[in-house]
């Protein structure tokens, strides 16, 4: 009688406490502000087999690769013990994104039984590499964006690995910042492992097993439930992209399966934007998600009816050695082109494209204050979709993000040596509807030095954001760097030199609309002209008079 | 000793309690809140409860209450207008760019409070250094303002960048804001918060001029009706950070009420563990439809500086109290996958949990407690006789439906609740470095006796302390809080013996910034905290600093060494890292006349039945029989399992605890 229903919701939901504790734990202790700010990080708790049972706040985008991760560390090891602690970043190896972000993982043992693993990711700024802060647009290779761990011990048994953390230190450009976030890291998968440990031995191992199974059980019988209200059918997209390339992706819906086929998509590429296959398999997750109930927990049985088809050395399935420190804003295009392929079918469940781009800018040289190098990493926020009833959100990350934040403009002048001249909604033309499309952002940063650079990589630039029923696509994501010489326009760049006084101007895309803009209630025009969103005669023109 | 009067407005009830110096005794009393003028819930609290002799002596009116956090929530409050730095007026709607629900693509962003159109900006910037480059123009702000007049705007926010660094443009637009002819109230961004981080400061200026108006009126009313009345003492309200404020300077600095509801309970925890020397509590405020949890150390509560509600957020002193949604009145269900969950949708007020017979058909809380006899034989003192057919009709349909004897389920329904609830208190104590075996509960609040042994033992602790006045603790809080202001200035300097100078400087003119809010508090007594972190960090800690006069008292070592030992308690590890200042904050406080604890409640016939009912036990697993026994008569031991009664609570003590009547109208409640 020991495993009654009451005492699994109990064990249940301390495991998202646990998760959650893990995630506040490791914010307050990490070095980087990419963690501690941006939040660029995730947390999450597998079975003893490596399935997901819980997961933390953070970046929807990075739930999905712990449990990927700790099915590597098992496939590799055969001497997991307790106290160990596992390091991984190659997609080759159990990490799943690029070599900046380090998954730890830790065993959790109750009576000699291993029952669970506690995990964590975060991106680390810089892992060595050709270039500072380990990400290049003229990468063609994985080797030249830093270090490789292969799903290695860094903790043996409680006692550190010192040789494996002089190498991870040895080989970055901020090494005090690498082992200060490691340690972070560290000290996060032990509050989550003593935890569950505790948790266990109070309610017995077999019981704590028998909650993470319901628990999944749990999570795949509510994602059968919304999957049989989809429609059934097979649909397929072709969609060109910025560069001039084809995705395709072809969804089966069936009432037991959910068949994304990614497989007639091009060859991998010589840069560093590919993806690999478990990127692509969590960015179909982060949709399945969102289509049958983005209010339950996620766990390993929400994701059962989802089967993803991919192609070994296609761009969204890439072999070793490719390049990969840009994955994500692939990774962000596979979603949206699901997203894009279903939407018409299921107007009710999914709003018109967004922004759709991690909108990755990188700023760094010599700080004007102190002498010292500094790189700001930077996602960007932008513009959603409109939907049915429903009016897109504006300046809000994109969906591979969550409970990430932008940093504020007096902080970026404080600490990072430079000036915020602008930080403003863009009212440039652009979705439109019946519903509109939230506002994308235009933000201004002015050069402080004289040897500074400037990498981004934003895609839906030419491509714009989609519209459904008649509304009015996006007005597209780009990068101006405004010189005494002349303004250009950019949506790659590597390695720009800027100097001072130089302004980046970043002008993000408002999401698309939703329905025929001369359907849009008058109120809400003449509210748009007020609030300065859109200019009166625009207005007439496209909302009608 | 002084006189002295509290009122506690809830969502349901409005609490009283007085102090009478003369008789020393303490008197309590309650009444339904009026939500459309709480202000005459606070009167008819007076006059039914306090005798006129005792308003008309009585020195202070001690008054928490949520009007501000309520104007927020319900978006009623003034039309406000924004003047922000030229580039930066959509501050307010951009935010930090974060999604609160991960995989909603539907989610919604909080409306910001003040409309784009009325966001306007004017020309000049500060920079993070204090320099400034062109200034605002008296032209551009006369366009605002004329601006502001069209849309009938009564109350602007000016937040202009890195103001907190030097406030000079923000004053300047306020002369200009008058010149051109604005009689409405004006909030400077600066004033209400010396901090950088452009969002957050303009969300709290924003807060602070939309609530300013409805607060003004609210206070004006409240303390007219007081002094027709008859009162003639100080009317003073609490701080979100702890302690109170005069009325008059609570219309000035509107925001820093915001919680002032929650906070009453915190103030009394920490007074109450003072008086019996408790180093280390947690406590419990189990109400109708929330839960929630202090730390008590060292007789503090634990003061953050940052808030938020509604997604909003506040940067002032707040004390750190987690609310989670469950309480007496959260309602269980099944969830369509065959588990049973708990909250946080509470049966309310009205029709209230089933077993108060008033048409409710959910199973609440409160009806697995009934129904399993924790509330013993079904007459509550406050003249409830409940209905324990109707709780189990409604447990049934869920028992049904989740395939478990009814028994089980509303066992099921309290231990559910009360494992959220040791989720809220595990991320105040064990998730701050703390161990929680060490220390000791608090439970108030209606709901909070009945939930105490089964909390301790989630927690693993080993005493509990169940206060006098436990049904309407947060009023009785109120009584002993003491006057508090605070300002506070962002400053990042490495943490070296000549910084302290300039730390001094910057400390002496927060606290002049203070004294010249006008009405300040007599002997006043001021405190100096550095928010101090490891360089490359972001996340500080507060360290309080000791003052000889107003100059620091300690060397930087001494300092560095302090904050060292507080972050190793906080998060188990030190860093060998340079250490810097990145804000300093600066407290006046001055304490009441002290009170007297020796009266305890007024005893009052509970005219409760006592002997023995057949209750659950949750060490035993099943029903056992529990002594019923009135709360004055518990002396010098009983040994449970009991139940014990009283006018406005119950408390429910399991097999495996021993209570007795401490020195100051507690119960001591003991392992073993």
């Amino acid at each position: 009688m020991s495993e009654d229903p009451i005492t699994l919701e109990i064990i249940q939901n301390a495991l998202q406490a646990t998760a959650d504790e893990m995630f506040a734990a490791m914010r307050k202790t990490a070095m980087s502000s990419i963690i501690y700010e941006v939040l660029d990080m995730g947390t999450g708790i597998t079975d003893a087999e490596g399935r997901l049972a819980s997961s933390g706040a953070g970046i929807p985008a990075f739930i999905g690769v712990l449990d990927k991760s700790v099915q590597f560390i098992l496939s590799k090891h055969n001497d997991i013990r307790p106290g160990d602690v596992f390091i991984t970043n190659d997609p080759w190896h159990g990490g799943v994104t690029h070599l900046n972000d380090l998954v730890l993982a830790m065993p959790v043992f109750v009576e000699g039984q291993l029952i669970a693993w506690t995990a964590n990711i975060a991106h680390n700024s810089d892992i060595g590499g050709m270039a500072p802060g380990s990400l290049s647009g003229d990468a063609t290779e994985v080797f030249q964006e830093g270090l490789r761990l292969p799903a290695v011990k860094i903790i043996n048994e409680g006692v550190t690995d010192d040789a494996v953390m002089d190498i991870l230190t040895c080989n970055s450009r901020m090494p005090d910042f690498l082992k200060g976030d490691v340690w972070a890291a560290i000290a996060a998968v032990r509050v989550g492992e003593r935890r569950l440990g505790l948790l266990a031995e109070k309610y017995t191992p077999k019981t704590f097993l028998a909650a993470m199974d319901s628990f999944m059980d749990f999570g795949e019988k509510a994602a059968r439930a919304e999957l049989a209200k989809l429609p059934k059918g097979t649909f397929e997209l072709s969609e060109p992209q910025d560069d001039g390339q084809i995705f395709n992706v072809k969804v089966t819906i069936s009432d037991d399966e959910f068949i994304v086929d990614f497989r007639d998509n091009p060859d991998q590429m010589n840069g560093p934007a590919n993806a690999t296959r478990d990127g692509t398999l969590i960015c179909a997750q982060m949709l399945f998600k969102a289509l049958t109930g983005p209010d339950t927990p996620a766990n390993d049985g929400s994701f059962r009816p989802l089967t993803v088809l991919t192609r070994e050395g296609s761009i969204f399935h890439a072999k070793e050695p490719a390049a990969i420190g840009f994955y994500y804003e692939t990774e962000v295009r596979s979603n949206d082109l699901i997203s894009r392929c279903l939407a018409p079918h299921v107007s009710h469940l999914l709003p018109a494209g967004h922004f759709s781009s991690v909108c990755g800018t990188f700023i760094g040289g010599t700080h004007p204050d102190t002498g010292r190098q500094y790189t700001i990493i930077e996602p960007q926020v932008g513009g959603w979709g409109a939907g049915q009833d429903h009016e897109g959100i504006s300046c809000t990350f994109c969906n591979f993000h969550g409970e990430t934040y932008n940093t504020p403009a007096e902080i970026s002048e404080a600490r990072n040596g430079l000036y915020v001249d602008r930080m403003a909604l863009n009212t440039s033309p652009g979705g439109e509807g019946e519903f509109n499309g939230g506002r994308g952002l235009v933000l201004e940063y002015r050069i402080r030095t004289s040897d500074g650079f400037l990498t981004a990589g934003y895609t839906r630039s030419k491509v714009k954001p989609w519209a459904m029923e008649g509304g009015n696509e996006g007005s597209g994501n780009y990068i101006e760097v405004i010189k005494p010489e002349g303004t250009e326009r950019y949506s790659f760049v590597s390695g720009l030199d800027v100097t001072t006084d130089d302004v980046i101007r970043v002008v993000t895309s408002s999401g698309a609309g939703y329905g025929d803009p001369k359907k849009r209630n008058r109120a809400a025009v003449d509210a748009d002209i007020k609030a300065g969103l859109i200019a009166a005669d625009r207005a007439a023109e496209v909302h009608g008079g | 000793m002084a006189t002295r009067i509290a009122v506690d407005i809830g969502g349901t009830f409005t609490d009283l309690v007085y102090f009478d110096d003369a008789t020393g005794k303490t008197v309590q009393g309650k009444v339904p809140t009026v939500p459309a003028a709480p202000e005459e819930g606070v009167v008819a609290a007076i006059a039914a409860h306090v005798p006129q002799e005792v308003l008309t002596k009585a020195e202070y009116f001690l008054h928490g209450t949520t009007v501000g956090l309520n104007a927020l929530l319900e978006r009623r409050g003034s039309t406000v207008g924004l003047i922000a730095t030229e580039g930066f007026r959509d501050v307010l709607e951009i935010r930090r760019g974060d999604r609160a629900e991960m995989y909603n693509l539907f989610w919604e962003q909080t409306k910001p409070l003040v409309p784009r159109r009325l966001r306007l900006e004017v020309p000049g910037r500060t920079m993070a250094d204090g320099s400034t480059e062109g200034a605002p123009t008296a032209e551009a702000v006369a366009t605002a303002v004329q601006t502001f007049m069209a849309h009938d705007v009564t109350s602007v926010a000016v937040s202009l960048m890195h103001s907190y660094a030097n406030p000079e443009h923000e004053l300047l637009v306020e002369r200009y804001l008058r010149e051109a002819g604005f009689e409405g109230g004006i909030t400077l961004s600066h004033r209400v918060c010396g901090e950088y981080r452009e969002y957050e400061r303009t969300s709290t200026a924003v807060i602070d001029a939309f609530v300013r108006g409805r607060m003004a009126n609210y206070l004006n009313r409240l303390e007219g009706q007081l002094r027709e009345a008859g009162f003639t003492g100080k009317c003073l309200i609490t701080r979100s950070g702890g302690g109170s404020m005069n009325f008059s300077e609570a219309e000035e600095r509107p925001f820093e009420t915001i919680m002032s509801g929650p906070v009453g309970g915190a103030i009394g925890a920490s007074e109450f563990a003072r008086l019996i020397g408790d180093k280390g509590m947690i406590t419990a405020d189990v109400g109708g439809t929330s839960f929630d949890a202090a730390l008590i150390l060292e007789g503090e509560p634990q003061v953050l500086f940052e808030g938020e509600i509604d997604n909003m957020p506040i940067l002032s002193p707040w004390v750190d109290v987690r609310s989670i949604g469950a309480g007496g009145g959260s309602l269980a269900y099944e969830d369509g996958g065959g588990f049973m969950r708990v909250g946080p949708h509470s049966a309310g007020a009205e029709p209230g949990p089933a077993c108060y017979g008033k048409g409710g058909e959910q199973p609440a809380v409160t009806d697995a407690a009934a129904y399993l006899g924790m509330l013993g034989p079904g007459e509550l003192a406050s003249g409830i006789t409940l209905d324990i057919d109707a709780a189990e009709r409604a447990l049934t349909s869920v028992a049904d439906a989740i395939s478990q004897p009814v028994e089980d389920t509303a066992a099921g329904v309290i231990r559910i609740a009360a494992s959220s609830m040791a989720n809220a208190i595990r991320e105040i104590s064990t998730e701050q470095g703390l161990d929680a075996r060490e220390m000791t509960l608090l439970p108030f609040g209606g709901a909070g006796g009945m939930m105490a042994t089964l909390l301790a033992d989630e927690m693993a602790m080993k005493k509990i302390v169940v206060p006098p006045f436990a049904g309407i603790f947060s009023a009785w809080g109120l009584l002993g809080a003491d006057m508090v202001q605070s300002a506070s200035r962002t400053l990042v300097r490495p943490l070296t013996d000549a910084a302290l100078v300039e730390f001094g400087s910057v400390f002496g003119d927060l606290i002049a910034s203070i004294k010249a809010r006008g009405e300040t508090v007599p002997d006043a007594e001021a405190s100096l905290k550095l928010d101090v972190r490891y360089v490359g960090q972001e996340h500080t800690l507060s360290v309080p600093v000791p003052l000889n006069g107003l100059d620091l008292a300690e060397p930087a070592a001494t300092i560095a060494d302090r904050f060292s030992a507080l972050y190793t308690k906080t998060f188990g590890a030190t860093l060998n890292d340079g250490v810097e200042v990145t804000a300093i904050r600066a407290q006046l406080k001055a304490a009441l006349p002290k009170r007297d604890h020796s009266g305890g409640p007024t005893t009052a016939s509970t005219g409760m039945t006592t002997g023995d009912i057949a209750a659950y036990s949750f060490r035993d697993k099943k029903r056992v029989p529990f002594k019923v026994c009135p709360r004055d008569d518990i002396g010098t031991g009983v040994t449970g399992p009991v139940i014990i009664t009283e006018t406005v609570a119950t408390t429910y003590v399991d097999a495996g605890w021993t209570v007795r009547a401490g020195d100051f109208g507690e119960l001591m409640i003991e392992r073993g």
